[in-house]
């Protein structure tokens, strides 16, 4: 498949390029060209939120450097973590003397290169503690909840830190609040289709034809089964209970909604998907708070989607409706409740 | 071995690397992403040049530079994990300026159990440590001999490794997910930490790398 690179050597930098000279008004490069950040810090003595991860999955997560969220991304290569220098690099950007969170995916790579930036951060007399994220209810079973992947729904935790680390909560309160919000969150994807790697320009894994894959990775690695389901109703039928009843989500619980597109889905049916999802929380008695519908985590072209939910609590409810003002994460003041 | 010497070896690294990038791509589309050919030529390049541009006949200096080259270089998982091998060698050998057996010793020694902390992999599990796992045996059996010669002895080692890894179900990272885990596919990295001591042995005895 033909994709629009100019130098695969280049493609990284020339991303981050495009992006600076788009939103400038917002985010900055750092004092590393892989290293994007606020054009205007936070204030001095609030706690730095920072993240590593592998490019190709835009706009997570530069797209969501600004006031109430992020305050700093080291970009790493197509789907390849980066290294714990760039990470390293992250950290430093993100400190206002308050230290700093670093919010790592749980994926082999951004663990091992995370823990070494930590260390590497530390010695320099840096504080700053890591958040492993982790929802994906396919990657390991019930109980081992600390061995499951890192998905969408780590979306809830990085809005929520980001609100509140905003407000001036301490790097210990952070901790505590952002593993809430993981420990109450769960994910299920269904894969339609790959993504196309802007590298080779070929496949990253390959589908049956007609077969939907429940749980899928977004790099291909497989999850709960495959199914054949026909419609966006019967598809989301076969997910919802997967992630209901691993919580469990009960009856009278309040939940944040993320239904995410993974690149090659159309919100068209994204929507119908939510229409779907919606129903069925009706029926559970679990009451959605302000869903997001859209594409944020993505693999290229992949066809897919997940479902995301997160047990709400007056904490997060309020951090969840805090302002935001990042290039693809804008929630203005005046559009809270 | 030598300052020098060692300059020399990242030089040889980052040409078996990148010579043998399309072999490691192949290897690792089979059961991961496709990305480690790439990944370890580019580091390899980036150790090639941190080591050139440090001066001095410190042995632990060249290796910490080599490694931070291998760090900013090769991304992913792979990267951060070569990388510790080339900073534990280079903490082993810290103000020597000949690099002997006994820093091999310790600095591999040191990594292995730095790599399965930081994998949280254990040896048997398909990865690089079981390449690594068997050359720290045979260079402990060759401590007393010369540097070139315990290397011989641990290049075999680490590639009979590399190859005892194909019966292997992976555990970690994507080969994990791989149909039967892997099995029948052999893990590449552990084939590059095998090219990583045949290149050593090349370059400690002399010859061409």
């Amino acid at each position: 498949m033909r994709k629009l690179v100019n130098d695969p050597d280049r493609l990284v930098d020339d991303m981050i390029d495009g992006y600076v000279a788009a939103y400038g008004d917002l985010v900055s490069r750092g004092d590393h060209p892989r290293v994007v950040v606020r054009r205007r810090s936070k204030p001095r003595g609030r706690v730095g939120i920072a993240i590593g991860n592998g490019s190709g999955h835009e706009p997570i997560a530069l797209g969501w450097i600004g006031a109430g969220m992020l305050d700093a991304n080291a970009v790493g290569e197509v789907f390849a973590a980066p290294p714990p220098d760039l990470v390293l690099e992250a950290i430093r950007a993100s400190d206002r003397g308050a230290g700093v969170l670093l919010l790592v995916s749980r994926h082999a790579g951004d663990v091992i290169n995370a823990e070494m930036a930590v260390e590497l951060a530390r010695a320099e007399g840096l504080r700053v503690e890591p958040l492993l994220m982790y929802d994906d209810v396919s990657s390991a079973p019930k109980g081992r909840e600390e061995d499951r992947r890192g998905a969408p729904g780590t979306t809830f935790v990085y809005k929520v830190v980001g609100a509140r680390a905003e407000e001036g909560a301490s790097l210990d309160e952070l901790v505590a609040l952002g593993s809430r919000v993981r420990d109450a969150t769960r994910t299920l994807a269904a894969a339609l289709a790959p993504g196309v790697s802007p590298l080779t320009g070929r496949p990253m894994f390959s589908l049956p034809e007609g077969e939907v894959f429940l749980g899928m990775g977004v790099h291909g690695e497989p999850g709960l089964r495959s199914v054949t389901s026909a419609t966006a109703d019967e598809l989301v039928r076969e997910m919802m209970p997967e992630i209901l009843d691993d919580l469990p989500f009960e009856r009278g619980d309040e939940v944040l909604v993320l239904v995410n597109g993974m690149g090659g889905t159309t919100l068209m049916e994204l929507l119908v998907v939510h229409r779907s999802v919606a129903a069925v929380l009706e029926e559970r008695g679990v009451v959605p708070y302000r869903p997001l519908v859209g594409s944020f985590v993505t693999t290229q072209e992949m066809a897919g989607f997940s479902i995301s939910l997160c047990r709400l609590d007056d904490e997060i409810r309020r951090a969840w409706d805090a302002p935001v003002r990042a290039p693809f994460f804008h929630r203005p003041e005046e559009a809270n409740p | 071995m030598t300052a020098d010497e060692v300059r020399a070896l990242a030089d040889g690294l980052a040409q078996a690397y990148a010579r043998e990038r399309d072999v490691l791509a192949q290897l690792d589309a089979a059961t991961g992403d496709g990305d480690h050919g790439a990944g370890m030529a580019r580091g390899f390049d980036r150790a090639r040049a941190a080591t050139a541009e440090i001066d001095g006949d410190d042995v632990g200096a060249v290796l910490t530079a080599a490694g931070r080259g291998v760090m900013s270089g090769v991304g992913g998982a792979s990267g951060a994990l070569f990388a510790s091998l080339f900073l534990a060698l280079g903490a082993a050998a810290a103000g020597a300026t000949t690099l002997e057996t006994e820093h091999v010793v310790a600095g591999c020694a040191d990594a292995l159990s730095r790599i399965a902390r930081l994998g949280r992999a254990e040896i048997g599990d398909k990865t690089m440590l079981d390449a690594l796992a068997p050359a720290l045996d045979a260079l402990r059996a060759h401590a007393d001999d010369a540097l070139a010669d315990a290397l011989a002895a641990a290049a075999l080692a680490a590639r009979e490794g590399a190859v005892a890894t194909v019966a292997m179900c992976a555990r970690h990272g994507r080969a994990r997910y791989a149909p039967e885990a892997g099995v029948g596919h052999v893990d590449p990295g552990a084939v590059s930490m095998a090219i990583l001591f045949e290149t050593w042995h090349d370059v400690a005895r002399g010859g061409a790398a």
